[in-house]
């Protein structure tokens, strides 16, 4: 099941770290957001079970360089 | 020297001058701020020019090379900079309202560097409020405009430090490269510039956005004082952890390692998907002009870079928010429409969804290395690949169509940023509307000396880096 965004859930999300927001601009939030990570989403789903953030770019800058 | 030969000389060659008494520091202080002063009203490059304070250092720094003491590479070369590097007791606006107000704490580690290298900062610049926008709108400070033609964007975040380059109203300029904000106003305005790899110049005292992808870098004239104003930069501080100790280079000595025999990669894909014609015609000139230097230029498919995209700005915009959670409960309305539109976004990102972002950039930095740099030394792009937009037409506001366009400006860049790779913007051209455009030359992870001698010799052998704008 893909994530879904709409105005109420961006509104329900962002009076959770205590900031309103007006349904019009929540539903520009929504739209934005879904295609966002819908995209990303697509390389998120092969990434390795393994992989972590902790470290992540600078170990390997170093190691690639 | 007439002031204005004086403000033609890129930062290198005026430090060579000053310390060759050709040419004293005052002169060339007293030269840059009369083209400052002439281009302001124009360029609204500026926030802030400390005159007096920067007649009496450039007077100190003569009289230093009078009795023989001799700063470091840049002594006596007037700087201006983005106005997020914070000097203690002073205001860093950082484009803001909500920051016009507090004094910084401390010393940004770059500027300190920077003032042991002897140069001397004259004054502070536009940008983009918080560096969260990339085209060079400020609605606080006004609009910052493009030398070439006033009627275009600049560029962002680091609007003023390319229109004041570029306008020879300061010889070198700090910026910041978070999604593109050295590359973009560099190459709108036709300048040189350098978002080095992630960690390799110490952020502290610079404003955050994106802790993850931030990094400190300078925008020139040419593509030597971008490693001459690097060599003097990078490294690390013991007041930011995540400064690599990764030993600097001697940039200035690299400068001229040959170019004959470097591989020379380009994208196949992605990069030249809908580019401007006019651009994509400019950047196969320049891969002729590394053809004819000796440098083997080779076709290369790269990953699927789309998504890494769009992961790079849920990241940043998670990030962003988090940074700016406290403002934008207490003052909202002392924001933009356009950039709390963008923090009320970063706000509603899934946390998986920031964390999975980070996940992939280890994973998606090995599959490009194995990609791209397992076959060649360099990657070959465009910085951009539209021509350069007026005001009007993207001043988008936080309207719905916002991302779309943010994002489509900033598509060229942001995967270096995702990747923490280090780029090289470099003027390759104009386009047809008579404004400057660039290729962008992308590098292994601390290999900037790559960057900058690739980048030397092409502009050794082209002048486009020698264009200037007409004065407004």
């Amino acid at each position: 099941m893909s994530q879904k965004f709409t105005a109420d859930s961006v509104t329900a999300q962002l009076a959770l770290v205590g900031t309103n927001i007006e349904p019009a601009r929540a539903a520009n939030v929504a739209e934005a957001l879904a295609t966002q990570v819908s995209a990303a989403n697509t390389a998120y789903a092969s990434l390795p079970f393994e992989a972590e953030p902790a470290g992540y770019l600078h170990a390997c800058a170093e190691a690639a360089s | 020297m007439t002031p204005e030969a004086i403000v033609e000389l890129s930062a290198a060659d005026l430090a060579r001058a000053i310390r060759s008494k050709q040419l004293t520091a005052l002169t060339a202080m007293e030269a840059v701020l009369a083209r400052a002063g002439e281009v302001q009203n124009t360029l609204n490059c500026f926030v802030r020019i400390d005159r007096d304070e920067a007649l009496a250092a450039a007077r100190l720094a003569d009289a230093e090379l009078a009795r023989g003491v001799l700063r470091g590479p840049l002594h006596g070369v007037p700087m201006a900079h983005k106005d997020m590097y914070y000097r203690e007791g002073a205001i860093s606006s950082c484009g803001s309202k909500i920051k016009r107000d507090m004094p910084a704490p401390s010393t940004a580690t770059a500027l300190k560097k920077l003032d042991t290298a002897g140069a001397i900062q004259f004054g502070v610049l536009n940008m983009a409020e918080f560096a969260y926008g990339p085209t060079g709108h400020n609605y606080h400070l006004g609009h910052c405009r493009n030398p070439w033609n006033p009627d275009h964007i600049t560029g962002g975040s680091s609007s003023g430090s390319g229109a004041s380059v570029a306008a020879r109203a300061s010889f070198a300029a700090l910026g910041s490269d978070t999604g593109g904000s050295i590359r973009l106003p560099a190459s709108f305005c036709g300048v040189s510039g350098i978002k080095p790899t992630w960690s390799r110049v110490s952020r502290h005292g610079a404003m955050p956005l994106s802790f993850s992808m931030d990094t400190v870098g300078p925008l020139a004239r040419t593509v030597e004082d971008c490693a001459l104003i690097l060599a003097a930069i990078a490294g690390a501080d013991p007041l930011d952890a995540t400064a690599s100790q990764h030993p600097v280079p001697d940039y200035m000595a690299q400068l001229a390692r040959p170019i004959r025999g470097l591989r020379i990669g380009t994208p196949k894909r992605y990069f030249y998907d809908n580019i401007d014609a006019e651009i994509e015609g400019l950047m196969k000139s320049s891969l002729e002009i590394y053809r004819q230097l000796g440098a083997e230029v080779i076709e290369v498919d790269l990953p699927d870079i789309e998504p890494w995209n769009t992961a790079a700005m849920l990241i940043i915009a998670a990030e962003a928010a988090a940074a700016h959670g406290n403002w934008m409960r207490a003052r909202p309305q002392d924001y933009s429409d356009q950039v709390r539109a963008r923090l009320e976004l970063g706000l509603a990102v899934p946390a998986t969804s920031y964390l999975d972002g980070l996940r992939l950039r280890g994973v998606a930095l090995q599959a490009f290395s194995r990609d791209v740099f397992a076959k060649v030394d360099v990657l070959h792009a465009p910085s951009v690949g539209f021509q350069t937009p007026t005001i009007a037409e993207t001043d988008i506001s936080g309207g719905a169509t916002m991302m779309r366009v943010l994002n489509n400006i900033t598509r060229l860049t942001r995967p270096g940023n995702f990747l923490g790779l280090p780029c090289l913007s470099v003027q390759a051209g104009f386009a047809g509307n008579g404004l400057p455009t660039a290729m962008q030359l992308i590098g292994r992870p601390f290999d900037e000396a790559a960057l900058f001698a690739a980048g030397h010799a092409y502009q050794q052998a082209t002048e486009w880096h020698l264009q200037a704008p007409k004065q407004p």
